[in-house]
């Protein structure tokens, strides 16, 4: 028995598509002699799975059917009928247009979390006779949407400032007042920004009794799944950064910057099903383990390509 | 008596040399080869390369002609060459020059640790248990959280403590293999991991006195890894040469979209400092990103503004220091490098809250030796700043100035800054450090790199009296004799290149007034010889700075008996290199000799060979250049100085009796007191020599040139003393190797040298006839030789020679003026009868030997001789004595005897040689001619 | 093939250098060998030929410190065997029959020595002889007139054409003389 080799290739190296993009490739086929098979099929798949965390799985049995996959993309393509394989390199080419025909009728944007997952991909069976067993090939690819303009939220400065007072919240007065004094202000550059742009601003140590440890900025994701009927909500890290190491000098504006990781993060979705939002987590660690943080809520949307850089370098 | 009946034969015939007719020449091979310019058509020149019939022409031109030939490829090879000088490669910004300094600069006896999961301790015998892992339940949790790079508290984690200096520096290079085979194993994720646990032990500042090479370790991997990345991206960018412009296209985006995963990858890094180190380690990378030089400059500024959050001052400039380290490479803006310097002014009182604390516990690192860990990065940072830009010069040193502590900034810019620039501004520099008062840098840390700042560039003309004083002013101020002369040694330089010998020797005074005081000298050797070694290779003149009046007083500094010799040594070397080609100043001389005493006088029995030759070779040179022109009284009175200072050097006194002999010589015809004069120098200071063999190679020597000169009695007292000391020398001596050499070849030649020599020597009328050759023999037949040694056959076979020529009514050679026996007795029969004898008596001894020779069983060299002595005899001897030609006819049948131990050729040649004998003398001497056809005829028959 | 010829330095006792218009013409890379009939005193003046080319060889005059160097040395340059001998073995002093007996015993097609301070390139019995005289005119105690010359050899085949340097004044006079083996 020869060897079959098989793989799908598409024809944009990033493997980016945006809704109602044709998806061209084709299947390459190796063989070290002529091989039989009883059809080659190719499958194109976009699924919103959904899942209850640990602890809501119990509670929520009533709304089993709200976390029920999503099918987005569904559709298939006979390549060959069943025939043969002739030695050595064969290709067979596709066509497929990247369209949502039911509801929700819109292709989310690939996404990769805890609970929730947007994953699109290709898959491409030999079915051989009832001896040999099928062989299947996987190949994902991304959606992404259309760059759109930002809101007006995108040029409104996200200004804070961290101090004993500003913790009321979480502390008793008494506590408050055996904390040490400090003054922490800063700012996000804005509430709402791009997937593919980094998120901004900016932080300053105003003055401090304790020495601090480290500052880290948290990049959060919260998701949503179920209707209004009961949902479950769970906010999960996604990556943290540290901004300031050691105790840093006062009065010295430090910058934040965060990458936003691809594939973990996606324009902010709310849909009448599953909702997947993300937040930031400003932390302040002192020498003694102390903690202080402060929450912001952020908008993510898409307003530029894949690789922004991309952009600069096109005439080259 | 002998046996024989010897009679010499006299020469009746003339040797002819057939004097080849030479032409003089102008061409001849060591020509200097002239580049002729060839006439070629202007025309096709101005054409050159754009008429392909001019082209042609020229192509023939140059394939007729070699010698124009010639000429197009010495225009190519000059062509070359000045292309090579234009693009001078800039090596100013590289690092690899400086770190090996630093590695060597920033050592430490404590002990390191170092924590990776990368290695396994070497030694730890646990480490096969590591290997069960425990399983976590959220396992498939963790699959969806994006995956820390540097998170690995999964207990692969080893720390590894108590390292030695060695041991740690070893780990790494450990490190840097395992980075680059996971690379090439395509365990990419892996060599990044590495390379960001690495990046993460730079925040560790626990051996703060090991953390520049700390630095250095961690960084070179860093550089590895980002070598890696970049290459790999520019092999996949660049693509095979061959393919469509789509397929390139294409490759060369996916190495964009793989470039960008590196830099999505690294973003992610949770710690802040390897985060950073990471991005900047493939920041070059960023070239297949964008070309632009503002994007460059976007992103270092970004990462400039970054690094405020390291709050260490020690991790942040030496993070800046990486920073522009990656940038000058790719951009050659300034503004974020001064911008570092922006950021790093706001942070450096940070730094001196430090060095208070180390004043306080300079058990941990003293407060100077905190300051200068800052020094390589702040030296290198300045150094790129400044580098090709004059932007920020000016901008820098005012910023210093206002600077509270600026002592290390200003350290750093006298070390980086363009020697022109701080020269223009010495003055102003001066005025700085003298306003500096900064904890833990000194004063004299200062002046000394502004030493060696104007020593590479001297101030304005105009100014450099003024500024010298200024600085002196300063320098003299400093009280710790340490300090002082530390500061001092580079400022020698500056002095002695810049200034007159006047100012050198104020130096020199006020060095030798100051290390007096308490006997400072004693702790200070060794950078007073660096000074003195400064100025002899600044100054111009080695001979004015020898007359210094302080030049020799500060020779008393040293009062080490061994630090003293080698100072001396050092100066009579650069003496030696130096000097002029003569000296005849009596200054001058007078302090050489007072050096070569002080090294004539270390010498004793225990020296060394090496280090008598040294010495020696040293002193011999200036008694070479010590040359008082026409004064020859004068120089042989040095010569007699000399003998009376150098008293334990041998070959000093071989030396100084060639002087002599050199100076008889260039009298000649003047004054014969005067050479004898120095014949009888020569014969005084021979019995000091040590070698036997030197002395009679002396002796020999002004014999000769006493006999040349007309000195009779003196010639015969030389060669008397020579052959005297012939059963002295010993039968082997030591040679440069140190192996035994034996002497008897030399004494067979030295003999024979004295042979030749006695021949034109005539007869003493108080000695007898021949005394001297007889004197030869006698000593000869005492002397002990090897058992079955040849050596005093060959001596006998050529006193035949020398005696044969004795017989002769002329002699082959004369000294003009001196009369030799042929004259002086006139071929007198008695003195010939007396040159047979003593030849029947040579042959004589001669067969005695052969015997021996033949009883131990030498059969070759014993027919060899047999047939030499067949050929005097043949040659020199009257072959109608029976005796003789009988003798003639045994030795040919002696030498018959061992013909299988004979060359081929050698008997045949022999017989040759007979023939032409026979030929020569037919018809000058018809007797001898027959006798020689009988002998013949008796050698065919026998 | 290049073949340069020279002895009797006496550097540094009798002369400092050699002389300078000598130094000029040679240049290192242009000889192919070097023989020296001795007299070259010390290591410098050695390292000093080895600069010159890198085939050097030397016998030992009376005045060379180096013990090891042979008395007499033959070598081979092209087709011809060529004899190398310092000369104050000689008796007497330059004898054209003392010189063939060495011709002959080395069995060398030219026979090259020194010690006279005199150049000298003369044929005997079909045999050649030369002597380079002293390259930098040291003094000779028994005679007073030394010029300083040496020699360079252009062997090509069974050809030796022989140039003679002589320092005449100031002046660097070059004598070109043919011989041809038999």
């Amino acid at each position: 028995m020869g060897s079959l080799l098989f793989d799908i290739k598409l024809k944009r190296e990033n493997k980016v598509y945006h809704e109602n993009d044709m998806l061209l490739g084709c299947v390459q086929f190796q063989c070290s002699q002529e091989t039989k098979h009883e059809g080659i099929m190719l499958y194109l798949e976009g699924i919103v799975n959904l899942q209850l965390s640990a602890k809501t799985v119990g509670l929520f049995d009533a709304f089993y059917n709200s976390v029920k996959p999503i099918n987005l993309l569904q559709n298939s393509l006979e390549l060959s009928a069943p025939g043969k394989l002739s030695a050595g390199r064969s290709e067979f080419h596709f066509e497929l247009p990247l369209v949502c025909k039911k509801e929700p009728r819109i292709l989310y944007e690939t996404y990769h979390g805890v609970f929730i997952n947007v994953n699109y991909q290709l898959n491409c069976t030999v079915k051989r006779n009832f001896l040999g067993k099928s062989m299947t090939k996987i190949q994902q690819f991304c959606v992404q949407y259309k760059p759109v303009a930002l809101g007006e939220d995108s040029l409104k400065v996200v200004p804070f400032s961290l101090s004993p007072d500003s913790l009321q919240k979480n502390a008793s007065a008494k506590e408050r007042l055996s904390m040490p004094r400090f003054l922490i202000t800063g700012r996000l550059d804005r509430s709402e920004s791009c997937v593919t742009t980094p998120i901004t601003g900016s932080i300053t140590v105003q003055h401090t009794e304790a020495a601090i440890k480290s500052i880290e900025m948290q990049l959060v994701r919260v998701e949503t799944c179920g209707c209004d009927e009961g949902y479950s909500k769970d906010a999960t890290e996604i990556q943290t950064i540290q901004i300031a190491d050691g105790n840093v000098l006062p009065k010295l504006e430090l910058p934040i910057y965060m990458v936003l990781p691809r594939l973990f993060t996606c324009p902010t979705l709310l849909t009448k099903n599953f909702k997947i939002e993300f937040e930031l987590n400003l932390v302040v660690v002192f020498k003694e383990d102390y903690t202080v943080s402060e929450n912001f809520k952020i908008v993510l949307k898409r307003s530029a390509g894949p690789l922004l850089s991309k952009i600069t370098t096109a005439g080259r | 008596m002998a046996n024989l009946e010897w009679v010499c034969v006299p020469r009746c015939y003339e040797v002819r040399k057939n004097r080849l007719a030479g032409q003089a020449t102008l061409d001849h091979p060591l020509k200097q080869q002239a580049v002729t310019v060839v006439n070629t058509n202007p025309l096709s020149r101005a054409l050159e390369g754009t008429d392909p019939l001019s082209q042609f022409a020229r192509q023939d031109e140059e394939l007729n002609d070699p010698l124009s030939q010639m000429v197009t490829e010495f225009d190519i090879k000059s062509k070359r060459r000045e292309r090579d000088r234009t693009e001078p490669e800039d090596n100013t910004l590289q690092w690899s020059s400086r770190r090996l300094g630093i590695l060597n600069r920033f050592t430490t006896n404590e002990k390191l640790s170092l924590s990776t999961s990368f290695l396994v301790a070497s030694g730890s015998l646990d480490g096969g248990s590591e290997s069960i892992k425990a399983q976590t339940v959220v396992a498939d949790k963790t699959k969806y959280r994006l995956e820390q790079l540097d998170h690995f508290d999964d207990g692969s984690m080893r720390h590894m403590m108590d390292l030695t200096q060695q041991e740690y520096i070893q780990r790494f290079e450990q490190l840097k293999q395992e980075l680059i085979q996971s690379w090439h194993n395509d365990q990419r994720v892996k060599a990044l991991k590495i390379a960001i646990q690495c990046a993460k032990m730079l925040a560790d500042t626990t051996v703060l006195q090991f953390y520049p090479s700390q630095y250095v370790l961690i960084t070179d991997i860093l550089d590895v890894f980002g070598k890696l990345v970049y290459e790999r991206l520019r092999a996949k960018g660049s693509g095979d040469p061959a393919a469509s412009a789509a397929t390139l296209e294409r490759e060369r985006e996916a190495a964009r979209d793989t470039c960008q995963n590196w830099f999505y990858k690294i973003a992610s890094i949770r710690e802040l400092l390897p985060r950073l180190y990471l991005e900047l380690s493939i920041f070059k990378c960023y070239e297949f990103l964008s070309s632009s030089s503002e994007e460059y400059e976007r992103i270092l500024q970004r990462l400039t503004h970054q690094l405020r959050g390291l709050a260490d001052p020690l991790v942040s400039s030496y993070a800046r220091c990486y920073l522009v380290r990656k940038g000058v490479t790719l951009t050659p803006s300034k503004t974020y490098i001064r911008e570092n310097f922006t950021d790093l002014f706001v942070i450096y009182p940070q730094i001196f809250r430090f060095v208070a604390r180390f004043n306080l516990h300079p058990e941990i690192v003293t407060a100077s030796s905190y300051l200068q860990l800052y020094a390589p990065a702040f030296d290198y940072m300045l150094l790129c700043l400044v580098h090709k830009c004059e932007l920020h010069t000016q901008d820098m040193l005012n910023e210093c100035k206002q600077l509270k502590n600026n002592g290390a900034i200003l350290m750093s810019i006298l070390n980086s800054f363009k020697s022109e620039f701080i020269a223009t501004n010495a003055l102003e520099f001066i005025d700085l450090i003298n306003a500096s008062e900064t904890p833990g840098i000194s004063k004299s840390q200062l002046l000394r790199s502004l030493g060696s700042c104007v020593s590479s560039c001297a101030p304005l003309q105009e100014q450099r009296i003024c500024f010298l004083k200024t600085a002196f002013e300063t320098i003299n101020k400093l009280t710790d004799p340490n300090e002082y002369i530390n500061c001092v040694e580079t400022w020698a330089v500056f002095v002695s290149q810049y200034f007159t010998i006047h100012e050198v020797n104020r130096l020199l005074g006020e060095l030798n007034a100051r290390m007096c005081l308490g006997k400072a000298y004693e702790k200070h050797y060794s950078q007073l010889q660096n000074i003195l070694t400064r100025i002899m290779q600044n100054y111009r003149s080695i001979e004015l700075l020898l007359i210094q009046p302080n030049f020799l007083p500060y020779l008393d500094l040293f009062q080490k008996e061994s630090v003293r010799v080698e100072v001396c040594k050092n100066i009579l070397s650069f003496y030696k290199q130096n000097s002029e080609e003569y000296t005849c100043d009596a200054v001058v001389t007078n302090a050489l000799m007072y050096l070569g005493k002080i090294l004539n006088d270390s010498v004793n029995a225990l020296s060394v060979e090496d280090e008598r030759r040294q010495i020696s070779q040293l002193i011999n040179v200036f008694i070479h250049k010590v040359h008082f022109g026409r004064d020859l009284e004068q120089q042989l009175s040095f010569y007699v100085e000399a003998r009376g200072t150098f008293s334990n050097l041998d070959a000093v006194y071989v030396t100084l009796v060639h002087a002599a002999c050199k100076l008889a010589n260039r009298n000649r015809a003047k004054s014969t007191g005067f050479i004898k004069a120095c014949i009888a120098y020569c014969f005084i200071t021979i019995p000091s020599i040590g070698a036997v063999q030197q002395q009679m190679n002396l002796y020999l020597l002004c014999g000769q040139l006493a006999l040349q000169n007309l000195c009779l009695g003196q010639a015969d007292a030389c060669f008397e003393a020579a052959l005297q000391l012939v059963n002295e020398l010993p039968a082997a001596t030591v040679d440069f190797d140190g192996k035994p050499r034996s002497l008897e070849s030399f004494l067979v030649s030295y003999m024979c040298n004295m042979l030749a020599t006695l021949i034109v020597v005539p007869d003493s009328p108080e000695q007898g006839v021949l005394y001297f050759l007889r004197l030869l023999l006698e000593v000869v037949g005492r002397h002990e030789f090897k058992p079955n040694s040849t050596a005093p056959i060959i001596i006998y076979l050529h006193s035949l020679d020398m005696l044969y020529v004795q017989s002769l009514e002329k002699y082959p050679y004369h000294i003009k003026g001196v009369v030799s026996n042929d004259n002086l007795y006139g071929h007198d029969p008695k003195f010939l009868q007396e040159v047979n004898n003593i030849c029947a008596q040579v042959v004589d001894a001669i067969l005695l030997q052969l015997k021996s020779l033949g009883v131990a069983q030498q059969q070759r060299p014993q027919a060899e001789l047999a047939l030499e002595l067949f050929l005097r005899i043949v040659r020199y001897a009257d072959l109608e004595k029976e005796t003789i030609a009988q003798l003639a006819v045994k030795l040919w049948l002696l030498a018959n005897k061992a013909q299988t131990q004979l060359d081929v050729k050698t008997l045949p040649q022999t017989l040759r040689i007979v023939e032409i004998l026979y030929k020569q003398v037919k018809d000058a001497s018809p007797s001898q001619a027959q006798a020689i056809a009988k002998l013949l005829l008796r050698m065919r028959n026998s | 093939m290049l073949v340069l010829v020279l002895g009797d330095l006496h550097i540094p006792h009798r002369c400092s250098s050699l002389p300078a218009k000598f130094k000029k013409l040679l240049v290192p890379g242009r000889i192919h060998h070097i023989l020296a009939t001795g007299n070259i005193c010390t290591k410098e003046s050695y390292d000093y030929l080895k600069s010159l080319a890198n085939d050097v060889h030397i016998v030992r005059g009376d005045f060379d410190e180096n013990l090891t160097y042979p008395e007499q040395k033959v070598v081979t340059v092209g087709q011809f065997r060529i004899g190398l001998c310092h000369g104050h073995q000689v008796v007497p002093r330059g004898d054209p029959e003392a010189l063939a007996l060495i011709q002959r015993q080395l069995d060398v097609d030219i026979l090259i020595t020194g010690h006279t301070y005199k150049f000298e390139a003369y044929e005997h019995g079909n045999k050649f002889y030369i002597n380079p005289g002293s390259a930098t005119g040291a003094f000779n105690p028994l005679d007073s007139n030394v010029v300083p010359s040496f020699v360079l050899m252009d062997i090509q085949s069974t050809t030796v054409v022989t140039y003679v340097y002589q320092l005449i004044g100031d002046e660097v006079k070059v004598e070109r003389i043919e011989y041809k083996k038999i």
